[in-house]
Formats: structure tokens, sequence, C-alpha cells
């Protein structure tokens, strides 16, 4: 088998074609690589003076009632990870900025794609735009030919005789061309490594390690289902066409098919009804800006009996902290009940397209890439929820200052100190790792290892069967 | 004479060669999915904007009926005084919204990337987060929206390959081309016909689903006249540079390899590159300019002293001093206060404009690239004729800039005049503040 | 210059009373640095088989490729006359029967038939058509098959008719009996004596010197571009033939 995998590769390096486009690509890879990084950085830059210009005017903030502060609030940008050099996933869809104020959730907004006219369809060309959707392509051509002209010109029969088994012929074919993809993969890792090794945690590695492995695994049924169909069918244009056109319907066609319905089965709100129904749900807790209301009464009640006193103006808190901390909570839980209901409708969603993988592992791939490049949805969900949770530490600290910081209640004009504004703690995203994601991602990698297992039998049992070539 | 046979038999090549025939037919049958998509997508803007118009009918009924019934506002906020008109107004947002075009079944374009509805307040500007996108699955959208452009611009150029990549590569497969060449005396035009044939197969089918749309929503034949010359003129982009792929190749794999080269610098390479350049020179902007004037600045606004903000609207509106309040030697501070949201409005304006900007040489660096770059061009185009493309929006969000404007002169005009507002005037305002639509 | 060519040929011609339908004139053609034709002369008269017989590389299929106009002398003049005996390069007038004849494998025998006189402007009835193929021996009930089902004699058939449907005054053919079992390669012979006797002239490129000296009226041996000798198949037996011809490859 290595005496047929290494006469492979004498074949292909005597190839100029193949020399040719293998170092286009490899240096191609190379450039794409180092541009995806240089441009995350860039953008890491952009953000970080971004926060700090931000986080300067709060810590500039004039003494003030720590509820106007909570109005005038804070934001989170969305940061990027590391490894969205490699494959941005939705990040350049995404909003990139969220308001973090009191009594509102906001959405995040100004997205990349809605500041320019549309340029690519298929994305930026980074890493993944290349090993998804041109190296595949670059992998089925060769295996195509390398099969086919073995049988079209008899050596095929020539092989046999000297007694290879089909088999063995055909699986270091499909070894031998596989062997480039790898390649190629390790080039673009290795100059990861390069220009982006003082940042690599160990988390980045596992990561890494796994983009790589699934990349490898995808490689392999690509390559394997195409010289299986080229043993298949004896007639090599027609084996050329099923392939191409099994390409075109797995990463052009299926994948928007796949979502549009995972999206019909599981829909969504539109934003205003979405908006409408929770303000309605809000309406029916406490307004901390309106004086009258059932609800009010009744903490107000309890809050007396709890310090003991009769008015208001007796209690030794300030009472209006207390009020717009309950109306937080409220918000709070009803936030926790719509959002709540809208993730897990997009989980669902994303459960069916996950998997849809067993009919297309272009899908399985994609949000592998996707997952592994801590740039899809899980991610995205991750840093709403870790801004949405800070947000709610961060009112609820401007609240209690307000409660408990010293001022009664009826001090409209009391004033929190700088100094108090200063210790307020910053946001800060935690990039959090693989492993705390990892049970979401088994489907796609079961998946891919179906594909793997299924297409090896298919092509074994293939090419012990096909005597007559 | 001849053509027509060599169409009349490459009608036979086709119907034989069961993938080619089903490819095609495939294509058909997406097409039409394509089209219901967009109709399914147009009917829900119609019907998202009616509820919202229904909406902001509920809220002029409300007023009219406290008008009616003599009463200033909610029962339970005493402090409301519709006769004002800061409350009056508060209480009649408009809502502006963006109709969607009838082409817009042809193409969605960006329209997943920006709202299409925007209530106006007071307070509003064209950046507030309530004219984002709908609520959407992000992994669907970076896949796309399998659309009739997208159908034209991507797998159109996919199908032909399917069509012609054996045209010359099967007689050189099978080796005998010679035979051909020897029948035909010049096989350069046998195969040009031959081309031409699935590109005459094309363009019928594209212009057929055009036409279709034309009569479901009953659009003016000249409206349409720039979509299929683009479409068409797409189309030839693909056919001239394959039918030389074709006449100098040696075998269909040598062939189909090309074409899909092709297809993939122009449809994948080419914008992938330009779309990584721009970001490069441009990064994601995080509207720092627009989040100061929306809260730094806005808040500094708040605590100026009223002396100060009269000379600001003053400033802003020069009429002003014609008014009861501007000839008043007495500043009053509620409605000096009332009407401050002017001045926010001029300082987001001044943030807007920074912000607009550089989108715009974002936009002018894409827009450069268009001479190595024309699936782009072809794109932003077809999502121009379905004005669905940035410039649509930008247009959208001028008309909000401009509802924005309307309302608070009307406002401060109003409150500087200390109206009273009767049911007569309120309907005068509705009128004035609905003069854009 | 060439009209005053072609009345000075012509003249010629009728002067000794010779006609020729194929001349090629000190033909030099190389590939590279390698000689395929070396100062080839070679002389076809009208109704006449002539067989080229040489080894693999003696240039028989550049001689042919030349005479197609598929590839260029770098010297030397090739000539084709029509029956009028004017001279007249067009492949119009060219039947071609490649070595291995191949088809639209999804269309029928007739269908291909009728493709290939209808992109070559030949306006035939399907009948006619029918007729031709008769003629050329493919059975009657294999005509509507699609041709993928055909063997390789039955799609030689094929190519003998789309070459006959030319009503050429040349037929050049490529190894045609290669392949062919005997009886399939009897049946072309007789088609071609009754082509030639029709006052057709045929040029064949072989190997088989069995089958070429059946068939053709003169033989050619090639050896490394060359004409080394003509000979009359009447003159010899085909053992004498082999005979000749392996001395001279031997030398």
């Amino acid at each position: 088998m290595i005496n047929i995998l290494v006469n492979e590769w004498k074949g292909f390096l005597r190839n100029k074609l193949f020399i040719f486009l293998s170092l286009f690509f490899l240096i191609s890879l190379c450039g794409v690589t180092l541009f995806g990084i240089i441009q995350n950085e860039k953008q890491v830059e952009t953000q970080k003076i971004a926060k700090e210009h931000i986080r300067k005017q709060w810590d500039e903030m004039e003494p003030s009632n720590p509820h106007s502060a909570a109005h005038f609030g804070s934001y989170a940008f969305k940061s990027t990870s590391i490894l969205n050099s490699i494959d941005e996933g939705i990040n350049s869809v995404t909003g990139n900025v969220l308001r973090l104020e009191g009594h509102k959730q906001n959405d995040v907004v100004f997205s990349e794609a809605s500041q320019s006219l549309l340029i690519s369809k298929f994305g930026k060309l980074k890493p993944a735009l290349i090993f998804q959707f041109i190296i595949p392509l670059f992998l089925i051509f060769f295996a195509f030919n390398s099969y086919t002209s073995e049988r079209s010109n008899g050596r095929l029969k020539l092989l046999l005789i000297q007694g290879a088994s089909l088999r063995k012929i055909v699986f270091s074919k499909v070894f031998s061309i596989w062997v480039i993809g790898i390649i190629l993969l390790i080039t673009s890792i290795i100059v990861q490594f390069i220009f982006n090794g003082t940042q690599l945690s160990s988390d980045t590695l596992l990561r890494l390690m796994l983009l790589f492995s699934t990349y490898a695994i995808y490689f392999f049924i690509i390559v394997n289902l195409t010289v299986l169909l080229s043993v298949v069918f004896k007639n090599s244009t027609a084996a050329l066409s099923i392939t191409i056109l099994i390409w075109v319907v797995w990463t052009i066609f299926l994948p928007s098919i796949i979502g549009k319905t995972a999206e019909e089965i599981n829909p969504l709100p539109t934003r205003i009804d979405f908006k409408e129904s929770m303000a309605d749900d809000r309406s029916k807790g406490i307004d901390g800006h309106n004086p009258r209301g059932d609800r009010r009464q009744a903490l107000e009640k309890a809050t007396l009996e709890q310090y003991n006193v009769d008015k208001l103006e007796d209690l030794p808190i300030n009472f209006s902290g207390i009020l717009m901390q309950a109306d937080e909570e409220y918000g709070n839980k009803v936030w926790d009940k719509h959002f709540g209901s809208l993730y897990n409708q997009l989980k669902a969603q994303k459960y069916i397209y996950q998997i849809s993988g067993v009919f297309n592992p272009f899908i399985s791939l994609q949000n592998l890439s996707m997952g592994l490049s801590g740039t899809d949805m899980y991610h995205h969900l991750d840093f709403l929820a870790q801004a949405e949770k800070y947000r709610r530490v961060f009112i609820k600290s401007l609240n209690d200052e307000y409660a408990f910081g010293g001022s009664k209640t009826g001090q409209r004009g009391w004033k929190a100190s700088n100094d108090f504004f200063r210790s307020v703690k910053e946001f800060h995203y935690k990039n959090p790792t693989f492993s705390s994601f990892f049970s979401k991602y088994i489907i796609d990698f079961l998946i891919l290892l179906f594909w793997l297992v299924i297409l090896s039998i298919l092509l074994s049992f293939s090419s012990r069967k096909t005597l007559d070539i | 004479m001849k053509m027509l046979n060599i169409f009349l038999y490459e009608y036979k090549h086709f119907v034989k060669s069961k993938a080619k025939l089903y490819t095609y037919l495939f294509f058909l049958l997406a097409c039409i999915y394509s089209i219901y998509n967009g109709f399914n997508l147009q009917e829900n803007h119609l019907s998202t904007i009616e509820n919202v118009q229904q909406q902001e009918g509920e809220n002029i009924s409300q007023v009219v009926s406290w008008f009616k019934n003599g009463e200033k506002g909610p029962k339970d906020r005493d402090w409301i005084d519709v006769t004002d008109p800061y409350w009056a107004m508060r209480y009649t947002p408009t809502y502006i919204v963006k109709n969607p075009s009838l082409l817009l079944p042809l193409g969605l374009g960006q329209s997943e990337q920006y709202g299409y509805y925007k209530k106006v307040t007071i307070w509003s500007s064209t950046f507030d987060s309530d004219i984002v996108e709908e609520i959407s699955n992000y992994e669907r959208l970076i896949n796309g929206n399998i659309d009739f452009s997208f159908l034209i611009l991507f797998l159109l150029p996919l199908l032909l390959i399917i069509l012609t990549y054996n045209l010359n590569g099967l007689e050189k497969d099978l080796k005998f081309d010679n035979l051909i060449a020897i029948q035909t005396g010049s096989s350069k035009n046998w195969l040009f016909y031959r081309l031409i044939f699935y590109t005459i197969l094309l363009l019928f089918s594209v212009n057929a689903f055009i036409f279709s749309v034309v009569f479901i929503n009953n659009i003016l034949m000249t409206d349409i006249l720039d979509l299929i010359l683009l479409s068409n003129l797409y189309i030839f982009i693909f056919v001239l540079p394959f039918y030389f792929i074709i006449i100098s190749s040696s075998s269909s794999t040598s062939i189909a390899f090309k074409m899909i080269s092709m297809w993939l610098l122009l449809c994948v390479l080419i914008p992938g590159s330009v779309h990584q350049y721009v970001s490069l020179k441009y990064p994601p902007n995080y509207m720092t300019d627009f989040l100061d004037a929306n809260r730094k600045d806005t808040y500094a606004v708040f605590k100026l002293p009223k002396e100060e903000l009269h000379h600001l609207l003053m400033g802003i509106y020069l009429d002003l001093d014609t008014t009861k309040q501007g000839q008043d030697s007495l500043i009053d501070r509620t409605i000096v206060r009332n009407t401050m949201s002017a001045v926010v409005n001029q300082i987001n304006i001044n943030a807007i404009n920074k912000i607009e900007q550089q989108n715009n040489s974002k936009n002018q660096l894409i827009i450069s690239s268009y001479w190595f770059n024309p699936v782009s061009y072809f794109q932003n185009e077809w999502n121009a004729l379905t004005s669905t493309d940035y410039n649509s929006y930008k247009d959208y969000r001028n008309d909000i800039q401009y509802a924005i404007n309307n309302k608070l002169e009307l406002l401060a005009f109003e409150c500087w005049d200390e109206r009273k507002v009767s049911s007569q005037l309120y309907d005068k305002y509705l009128k004035k503040l609905k003069s854009i639509n | 210059m060439k009209a005053a060519v072609l009345i000075v040929s012509k003249v010629i011609l009728r002067l000794f009373n010779i006609n020729y339908m194929i001349k090629l004139n000190n033909i030099h053609k190389s590939f590279n640095q390698n000689k395929a034709l070396d100062n080839l002369c070679l002389e076809v008269k009208p109704g006449e088989i002539y067989g080229l017989l040489g080894a693999n590389g003696a240039g028989k299929s550049t001689t042919m490729n030349l005479l197609l106009g598929f590839l260029q002398a770098d010297s030397g003049s090739i000539e084709v006359f029509d029956s009028q005996n004017n001279l007249n390069n067009k492949k119009e007038q060219i039947g071609y029967i490649p070595e291995n004849v191949n088809l639209y494998p999804y269309l029928s025998g007739l269908e291909n038939l009728d493709y290939f006189c209808k992109i070559a402007n030949l306006k035939y009835k399907t009948e006619e058509l029918e007729e031709l193929l008769s003629e050329c021996g493919l059975e009657l009930d294999a005509h509507n098959k699609s041709t993928s089902e055909y063997s390789k004699g039955m799609r030689q058939k094929v190519g003998i008719a789309i070459a006959l449907a030319k009503d050429a005054s040349i037929y050049l053919l490529d190894e045609p009996a290669s392949g062919l079992d005997p009886l399939a390669s009897n049946e072309l012979s007789e088609i071609l004596k009754k082509l030639a006797s029709k006052g057709a002239t045929i040029l064949m490129a072989s190997h088989d010197i069995f089958r070429v000296r059946e068939t053709c009226n003169k033989i050619g041996i090639l050896k490394k571009g060359k004409l080394v000798n003509e000979i009359l198949s009447k003159d010899v037996s085909s053992n004498q033939l082999e005979e000749i011809y392996i001395n001279f490859m031997k030398n």
C-alpha cells in the first residue's frame, strides 16, 4: 500500500498543473491566514479604543444620582475571539454594541453587514472559506482524475494482475489525495502559530487541534466519495457531474434550504410582536417611575414593616432605590421568560440544522468550524448572557447605592460620589472554554464520523465487487 | 438553416442526457420556491406594516377620544395634559415604514440586515435600536436566503457549467472530435450555436420567471426592463469565457475544472478578498460618535441651564423669535425643556453624518472594486432595483430623519407659541406630521 | 499566382492524361526535434484504393492529419483535387473514417447519422439514411437502438455511412480494420471496393498487411517518414508482401 502511495505522489510531483495549483493554494493560504490575523488584531484594537473611550466617560462622571447613572448606563462590545481569524462565523451579521442600562434590555446593534453595500455572499476570504469551498473542489478533481485515468488507460488491470487488490489501490488513491488536504491544513495552522503564537492558550490549542481534525475528516469524506462514485459509475463524465452536483447541493443549496425550513418549523416572533408582549408583561409589574399602582403599595408596606416604621420618610434608607431594584427584578423575570423562549426557539432551530448533517456533512463541518472558532450562535448567546448578567449586577450596585448609600427617602437631589462610580466594575467578557460547550457539538462530530465510516465501508464494498473494470 | 438544425438536435442532446435535464428541472423548481419565498416575505412585511399602522391608528384614536370626552390623558397619570402641544405630540408617535418594493419577490438583498418600520418620537434618531433587523437566526443569515437573485447570480452559472461542460468535451473524450471537424468545416461555429442553445434556454427561463412576478404584482413593463437587462447581461458574463474554455480545452474534465475555477474566482474568491480588504481598511464601526451623542452629549444637554437651552433653540429655529415665548423676556423652563430634544437631534445628526460618511467611503471602496469584481456589482445593482440595497435603506433613514425634524420643528413652534390643543388643531398636527408619506 | 498554378497544373494533367486526386509534394513535418515526415511524396489516382503500410510512428497518422487539415506541413505542398480536376483543399469533399468510431452514446445509429449529416449541411430524408445504413451493413433492427449498445464494428458501419453520406470523392481511413472481427473486416473491404468502382479515391493507413493486400490496388511502405517502396497488390501475394515489408523495416 505504501508503495502505491509513494508512486501516486511521484506522479503528482511530475504533474505541472498539480504543482502549480498546490503552490498557489499554499501561498494564498499563508496570505489569507496572515490577513485574517491582522484584520482580527485591528478589530480588537478598534474595540479596545471604543471600550476605553466609554469607560473614561464613566470614570469621569460627576457626582450624580445613582439612578440617573443607571439611565446613563454602559456599553458592552462584542469581543472577537482569536480564532475569528480562521472562521468569522456569524460575527459580521450580529450587532457589535449592546447598551446596558436600567429598566431596559436592549438589542445588540450596528452589525458590520449593515454598514456597507453587499460584498460577498459567502463571507470574507478567510481560511475557513478556502477550506470549506475551494479545497474540497480541488480534491474532487484530483481524486476523480487519479482513478478514472488509471482505469481508462488500462493501468488498473496491470496493477491488479501484479497482485495488488483493488481495495488497496483504491484506498491508496484516497489517502494519497487526502494528504494534499492535510498538508494545506498544516500550513495554515503553522502560520497561525508563527503569527499568533503568544496568544495561544490551552483552550485555543484544543480548539485548533479539533478544527484540524474536523477538516481532515471532511476532506477524507470528500475524497472518499469522489473515488467511490468513480468506481461505481463506469462512465467517468457521469461520475464527475454527479460529484459536482453533490458538491453544489451540499455547500450552496442545502444550508440555506435547511436553515429556512428550521425557521419555519420553529418560527420566531416579529420584533414588534416580541416587544409588545414583553411590554405587556412588564406593565403588570412595578413601574419605578409611577408613584401609583397596587404592587408599589404592597412593596411600601413590606418595607415599612421590615424597618418597623410608619412613614417612608422615617426609613433609615432610601425607598426609591428599593423600588427601582424591585422594578428591575421584575423586568429581569420578564426578560428571562421572553428571551428564554426566544433562545429556546433558536436552539431548536440549531438542533434541526445539526441533525440535517446526516444528509449533508458540510453542515456538520460548518457548525463545528464556527463553534470551534468561537463564532457561532452558542458563543453569541453566551456573550448576551454574560452581558445581561453583568447588567443586572451593574444596575443592582447602582440601586443599592441609591437605597443604602446614605440617602433617605425623598432626597431626590442626593448624589453618589465619583469614587463610587469608579469602583463599579467594568464589563469584561470571558471567552468560554470549548469544553464547556462540548456537549452541544458532539452530534456534529458523530455525524462526521458516521459519514466517514459509511463511505469507507461503501468504498471497500464496491471495490471488492467491481471485478469487471 | 444550419443553426436551426443544431438547435433542434441540441434539444435532443439535452433531453437525452438525464443528468442535465434533471438538474435544469431542479433549478426551475428552486426558482419557483425562491419566488414563493419572496412573496411570503413581502406578505410578511406588508402585514407587519399593517400591524404597525394599526397601532398608530389606535394611539391616535386614544388621543382623539380624550379630546372628545374632555379628558387630559390617562386617568392614573394626572400630570399628562394633551391640550399641551408637548403631550399631544408625545402621545402621537409617527410610524415611518419602508414599504416593500413590488420587485421584492425577485431579490431580498440586504433587507434582512435592516428594520423597515420605526416609531418616531421626539427623542428618536436614525440609528436607534428599534430600526435594527428583525429577530432572526444569525446562522441562517450567513447562509443567506434562497432568493431569486441568489439563484441567478450564483447557481445559474453552476447550472450553465453542468449543461455545457461536455460540449466538445464528450467528443474529445471519445475521440470523435476529428470526425466532427471534418463534417462541420469549422467546429467553432458548431460549438457556438450549441452554447447559444443553452444560453437561450436560460435567458428564456429567467425572463419567464421575472415576467411571472410582473403579472402577479401588476408591475409596469418599463419598471422591469432594467432587471431583465441586468440579469441577461450577467448570463453573458459567463457565457463568453465559457465559449473560449470550450473551444480550447482537451477534455470534459478540463472544461469542467476551468469553468468551476472561474465560478469560484468570480463568485467566491474575488468578492471574499474585497470583503476582507474592506474590513481591514474599515474595521467594523463601534459607532462611538453616535454613542457619545446619544449618551454623554445628550446628558450634557439635560444639564444645561434654561437660558443656554433657550439660546441654542433660537439658533436652530431662527423664526422662534416671532413666537410668544420668543418675545417674552421671561424664559419658561418647562417650555424650553419640553423642546430641548431639538438640540439633541442636532447633536445626533452631526454624529450620524460622520458615520454615514465613513460608511460612504467604505462603499466607495467597494464600488471601485467593481471593474474586477463584477459579481458584487451585479448583486448591488440587482438589490438597488428591488430597493433592498444599502442605499435604499439609507434613503429610508433619510425619510425617518425628515420625519424627526418635521416633528421637532412643529413641537418647538407650537410649544413656544403656547398653544392650547383642540381636537381640530390636533387633526392639523396629524396631517402635518404625516406629510412625508 | 494561385490561379496561375491552378491553370498550369490543370494543363499538365490534361497533357499527360494522368490525373491525381491526391498529391503530396516533398512534405516535411517535425514535432519538436522529431521528424515525422521527411520529404514525403505520394500520389493517389482516381478510383484507386491506396494502402499506406508502416510501423507505429512511421508517419501514417501525420499524413492523414495533414490531408484532413488538422496539421500544417512545415514545407512542401498538398494538392487535393475534386472530380472536375480542380484544386480543392476543402474538407467538404473528404470522407473520413477514424480508427475508432465513437458516437453520441445516448443517440441511436440513425440519429447519429442524421446529426452528422445536418451539421455538414447535408439534406437527407430518413428513408435515405436508413438505406445508407443498411448499405453499410448495419442490421435494420439496430438502426433505432442507442449506440451505447453497439459493438465496435456496428459503430464503424455508422462511421462509414457518415462518410458515404457526404458523397465525397475522396475517403481517408485511419486503421479502419483494427479491432474488427474477420467478417466485419471483410465486409469493410467489400464496401470500399464498391466505392472505388464507382470512382471514389481511397487512402487508408494500416499495419494489417493481409487486409491491405486484399483491399488496395496500390500499397506504399512508409518508414521514418519516407515512402520507401510502392507495390501494386496484383503483383504480390500476401506472403511476398510481408517479406518485402519486413525486409524494409529491418534495414
